[in-house]
């Protein structure tokens, strides 16, 4: 290598910015050619391109082997789970009641007195008034619901209007333990306080019936679609549970969800009027007021949102609903 | 393995096959075990994220769709795992986040001393080679990952593209920034061995 001394190469840098592509494949024929012409007279390049090519090379041979213990453990845990496929469900159960909940609690918003015209009495009645004429149609499989959503959201984005008030901190948590056992430890009265509301998911029924052509809400919840296109308002609360990853239920929320959420969970912004935000946050729930404190202690997520509306539980398997 | 054989594999995990379930993770685990590995620097880190990695894919199989590689799919959730990792030990730690919006570009070009040796052969010392991984430590998260996922795990600008949901058209200069910078630490770490009358190299003068 030369002994010449050193060499500012700030000029080469969009050079050694080709070179960095060449080095991946990434250059047409025609930049390669140019670049070669380059390195032919620039011996800075040239180092830099050494340099550049020895990192790489470090990176891409210094392969460690995992232990062998990686695959069978992971395989162990995998069946582990599977046969407690049975007991997460049990847990599960609470999202799919939720979603349930929800649903009714909106027939019921939709056929009391105050929400044709009751103003503030009713803290949950402003999202309830601002109803989409949208008319739902569940689609036959759940595996195109989530398009079938995305369109839904285009086609109501104008409707419903979210009220003016911020939502409050949606980094707020919600609750202070977040261990999951926890979560299993008293199910018999979580399930017994949820199960309390759900006659009135058969009242709502009726009213919601076209947009939920024929369906009780069981049988939605045997096809795994629940569905409604009406503004939701209430708390959505995203779980943090193991695993609470899943298109098990999905909110819309009206507003910001926090970025790490965002990034994290893969949430799908939806179209919105100017100035508003709207996202399709999986795995999260509505509650409303009364059982935000119940549901909380349940779920150990965040708060994101004071408006929602579920949409859907999708992609349930077949064999994850029997308990 | 093909997009076909990747879709029955999928399949029949989602039908709870258990071998079916294994091959996916003998077939994937080193990669995504060096990615874990090269993103937090730690084996047993690495070593859970991955396990990890595979039961939450079994998990949400139902989102895998096929429109990406299976691999690119699992490092998406190997990478997310990861840095979820990295910023719950900044947090314990008290430290500043940086946050994923942080391009650690610092301004500094890649100034090029005279070398006494070949990088290729200054790299194939075992201690240099070391070096590399812990100068790369020491990027920022983004930088670091997109490395990761482009010289450990051999994934195209496009599936970076994909994977990182990054803008069109930027992975070329930042994983060259990234690059440019992990040289840098490199040089100032005194790895490559600069010829004894370079000592005012940052002034210099061109050749």
């Amino acid at each position: 290598m030369s002994q010449e001394g050193v060499s500012q190469v700030a000029e080469c840098r969009e050079w050694m910015e080709q070179i960095s592509a060449s080095l991946d494949g990434e250059l047409s024929p025609e930049e390669e050619q140019a670049l070669e012409e380059h390195l032919a007279e620039c011996r800075d390049c040239r180092t830099a391109m050494a340099l550049l090519r020895s990192m790489a090379k470090v990176m891409r041979e210094d392969t460690v082997q995992p232990p062998e213990k990686l695959a069978e453990g992971t395989r162990y845990l995998f069946e582990q789970e599977k046969k407690d496929r049975g007991f997460r469900w049990k847990r599960w159960r609470f999202t799919a009641i939720a979603a349930v909940i929800c649903l009714a609690l909106f027939g019921v918003i939709k056929l009391a007195p105050w929400s044709a015209g009751g103003g503030s009495a009713a803290p949950m009645a402003a999202g309830v008034r601002a109803e989409s004429d949208v008319k739902v149609s569940a689609p036959a499989a759940p595996a195109s619901a989530l398009n079938e959503m995305k369109y839904m959201a285009g086609g109501t984005a104008a409707a419903p209007q979210a009220p003016e008030e911020p939502a409050p901190g949606p980094e707020t948590e919600v609750c202070v333990d977040n261990t999951a056992e926890a979560a299993e430890a008293e199910p018999t009265e979580q399930m017994s306080g949820l199960r309390s509301a759900a006659p009135a998911a058969d009242a709502g029924e009726t009213d919601t019936a076209d947009g939920l052509p024929g369906a009780s809400a069981q049988d939605l919840w045997a096809n795994g679609t629940i569905y409604s296109a009406e503004s939701l308002p209430g708390y959505v609360i995203y779980s943090q549970l193991e695993g609470a990853d899943s298109y098990y239920s999905v909110c819309f929320v009206y507003g910001p969800v926090p970025e790490t959420i965002r990034t994290n969970r893969e949430c799908t912004p939806l179209e919105s009027p100017e100035g508003q935000e709207r996202w399709l946050v999986p795995h999260s729930v509505c509650v409303n007021e009364g059982l935000l404190e119940q549901f909380s202690e349940v779920y150990y997520g965040d708060l994101l949102s004071q408006q929602g509306l579920v949409i859907g539980i999708l992609d349930m398997e077949e064999d994850q609903w029997q308990p | 393995m093909t997009r076909e054989e990747e879709a029955r594999l999928v399949r029949e995990i989602r039908a709870g096959d258990g071998d079916a379930f294994e091959t996916l993770v003998r077939e994937n685990q080193t990669r995504v075990y060096n990615l874990a590995l090269r993103m937090t620097g730690s084996e047993e880190d690495a070593q859970d994220i991955a396990q990890e990695t595979f039961l939450k894919a079994w998990r949400t199989m139902g989102k895998y769709r096929g429109e990406c590689s299976l691999g690119s799919w699992l490092y998406r959730i190997a990478s997310n795992l990861s840095i979820d990792l990295l910023r719950k030990n900044k947090r314990q730690q008290r430290e500043k986040i940086v946050s994923l919006e942080d391009n650690g570009e610092d301004g500094r070009t890649l100034e090029l001393p005279d070398l006494r040796e070949e990088p290729q052969t200054i790299l194939e010392r075992e201690e240099n080679r070391r070096a590399v991984w812990a100068c790369l430590e020491k990027l920022p998260e983004e930088q670091r990952l997109i490395l990761v996922l482009r010289d450990v795990n051999g994934l195209s600008y496009e599936e970076i593209e994909a994977s990182m949901g990054l803008e069109m058209g930027t992975v070329k200069s930042r994983i060259f920034r990234a690059r440019e910078k992990l040289a840098n630490l490199l040089l100032d770490r005194g790895t490559f061995d600069l010829v004894p009358s370079s000592n005012s190299w940052k002034k210099g003068r061109r050749g």
